[in-house]
């Protein structure tokens, strides 16, 4: 019997296609929206999470500037008035629990190849054999083709991934001639790809001559890399490290003129980041989906004042409250699920296009994650947000008394 | 409507006949469980009916009551064949059965050829046969017509009066509501009510029969 209430109210719905229609369009925005943001912010985390999967746990990153805005990413070093010296990283070497450390220096600079100028991240790294065992074991420092900087070598640059494929017109490769800040370098090798823009789009010289091209003193760095050993916790380690340099800097706990990061805390930095703008994403999706609700509510009253002599003719016939009750109900319910249903197929592909277009723009890792109980959560979420907003229309239809339903009073 | 007394018997063909609002239309909703008296008893087939929940009056209306109205009241957007249909579905038939049931009461009422044609696609004569045909889908025991020749012409009108007393004569309890003391003499008794009360009661033509 349930079954055919279910089919008199598809047919209901079927009479009214373009209202029907209108009022799942409210519930399919609100499902894309949350379905989209979900797939995307959980691909997105899983690229995060894989990334530093990849870059090992046992790192930490110190950087100039105290806590603030300066700096959770080494790239923002350069803006920040504080500095770094050998000094300190002697002072990180001291320290126990240190495997190995070194410095680099990270700037924005002209690249001319081929007779034109772009723009793009300078590495300048220490080639002295100690540092080069350390870099070597950094992710986003591999190469692919060719070889590592030899101990005290000058004169010769690594070309990032994108900037050799797609920098210039003309391909970069291995023995081309290239310009930094108008200094000759050879290029020695290609770096493996890593599909995170920002470390495809750099080239890596030696930091003497990166000092000396962009000003720097000629004992700074701007980021200073640790690896922690084996048995060692990073962040002990990294608690450690702001102590000695405290103490070397001669400043209080809290007014730090450097930063110390561990991989860990990174990776929750960007998690909680991105876990804050979810949430506000959802949230505003969540609202769409309140007014798809009220819009199912709506077209419901209208509906039950449109048919009251209908109903009257049903309770006339035999139809209990419940029978009316129910059929109103399957009607709102069935409005919201289709509107699930079309939400979540247009919320994957807006999520896959997103992938596709973070490819497109050099962000391979950003894989959409399609979760199984995301989708079908949002179906049964759907499902209730019309019937729940199908339920008082509902009942004041059940609820007509017989003789005024029929008078269509 | 006060101090009314009405007893109807099983197999009886009354029309309650009066001037509009003598509250004969009101006297037959309640009997058909439409309407619950304010004040007073019902009884049907030894049952108070006016102390019923809706839940059961609507029981009673889909088992043992066939309406069939003035306007017709056929739901516009199911066909000749689902409407028939329909009350059984309220009483749990099985797909099968709604469909012959529906069919045979179709061909019964003289509309095998329509079956699946819209109300608004059938003229008033025929639309008032689905409702007929309808009102006898669960096989009640009590047909309630209320001025079923009322928007029909006179030819028409004399038609649906035959299929009501083709149904009598088989059997049904038929309760028939006019303002038209010709149509009401048809039947086998005729209560006139004024104000709400039976001011007259008497044997109509069809007494005999």
């Amino acid at each position: 019997m349930i079954l055919e209430y279910f089919k008199i109210a598809i047919k209901n719905l079927f009479n009214r296609k373009l209202r029907s229609l209108l009022t799942i369009i409210g519930i399919v925005i609100g499902i894309v929206a949350v379905v989209g943001l979900i797939s995307v912010g959980q691909g997105m985390q899983n690229a995060i999470n894989e990334q530093f999967q990849t870059v090992g746990q046992d790192r930490i990153v110190v950087t100039p500037g105290g806590e603030g805005f300066t700096g959770t990413s080494p790239v923002t070093s350069e803006y920040s008035t504080d500095r770094l010296f050998e000094h300190d990283l002697d002072v990180i070497k001291g320290v126990k629990g240190v495997y190995k450390a070194t410095g680099a220096t990270i700037e924005i600079g002209e690249v001319k190849f081929d007779n034109t100028i772009e723009y793009f991240s300078v590495f300048g790294v220490p080639t002295d054999s100690e540092s080069l065992s350390l870099i070597k074991t950094i992710d986003f420092f591999l190469i692919e083709d060719g070889r590592e900087f030899g101990n005290g070598e000058t004169g010769k640059v690594i070309v990032g991934y994108k900037v050799a494929l797609e920098g210039f017109d003309k391909e970069i490769r291995k023995g081309h001639r290239l310009k930094v800040k108008g200094d000759d370098f050879k290029v020695i090798a290609l770096q493996k790809k890593t599909g995170s823009p920002i470390h495809d789009n750099m080239v890596r010289i030696p930091i003497d001559e990166a000092r000396a091209l962009f000003d720097r003193a000629n004992d700074e760095f701007t980021t200073i890399f640790i690896k922690v050993g084996a048995s060692e916790d990073p962040a002990v380690v990294a608690e450690d490290i702001k102590k000695a340099m405290r103490r070397d800097h001669g400043v209080k706990e809290g007014e730090e003129d450097f930063k110390v990061t561990t991989s860990v805390q990174l990776m929750e930095g960007f998690n909680n980041i991105l876990n804050v703008v979810q949430i506000v994403l959802i949230g505003i999706a969540g609202i769409s989906l309140f007014v798809g609700g009220i819009g199912i509510m709506n077209t419901m009253y209208t509906s039950v004042l449109q048919r009251r002599k209908e109903i009257g003719i049903m309770k006339s016939i035999g139809a209990t409250n419940a029978a009316i009750l129910m059929i109103f109900l399957f009607e709102s319910g069935v409005l919201g699920i289709i509107g699930g249903v079309i939400g979540v197929i247009f919320g994957l592909m807006l999520s896959k296009g997103v992938e596709l277009a973070a490819s497109l723009a050099g962000v391979d890792l950003l894989k959409v994650y399609v979760s199984i109980p995301l989708v079908v959560s949002a179906l049964i979420f759907s499902f209730l947000i019309g019937a729940l907003s199908g339920f008082m229309p509902a009942k004041q239809a059940s609820n007509l008394q017989p003789v005024d339903a029929l008078r269509g009073l | 409507m006060r101090g009314l007394t009405l007893e109807i018997k099983e197999g009886d063909f009354v029309a309650v006949m009066g001037p509009s609002g003598s509250g004969k239309s009101t006297a037959v909703n309640m009997i058909g469980c439409l309407d619950i008296p304010s004040k007073g008893k019902i009884y049907l087939d030894g049952e108070d009916i006016s102390l019923m929940t809706e839940s059961d009056l609507a029981q009673i209306r889909g088992k043992k009551i066939g309406f069939v109205f003035q306007q017709f009241n056929l739901i516009p957007t199911l066909t000749a064949l689902e409407n028939v249909a329909l009350p059984m579905v309220f009483q749990g038939y099985e797909k099968e059965e709604r469909i012959k049931r529906a069919s045979d009461l179709l061909k019964l009422v003289g509309l095998e050829e329509r079956m699946n044609h819209r109300p608004t696609e059938l003229s008033g004569g025929q639309q008032q046969r689905v409702a007929i045909a309808r009102a006898l889908s669960n096989d009640p025991q009590i047909l309630l017509a209320d001025e079923p020749t009322g928007n029909l012409d006179q030819k028409t009108g004399k038609e649906i009066m035959n299929l009501l007393f083709d149904l009598h004569r088989e059997g049904k309890t038929i309760v028939m509501v006019s303002h038209d003391a010709k149509l009401a003499e048809h039947a086998k008794r005729v209560e006139l009510l004024i104000d709400g009360k039976i001011v007259k009661s008497y044997n109509g033509k069809n007494h005999t029969k």
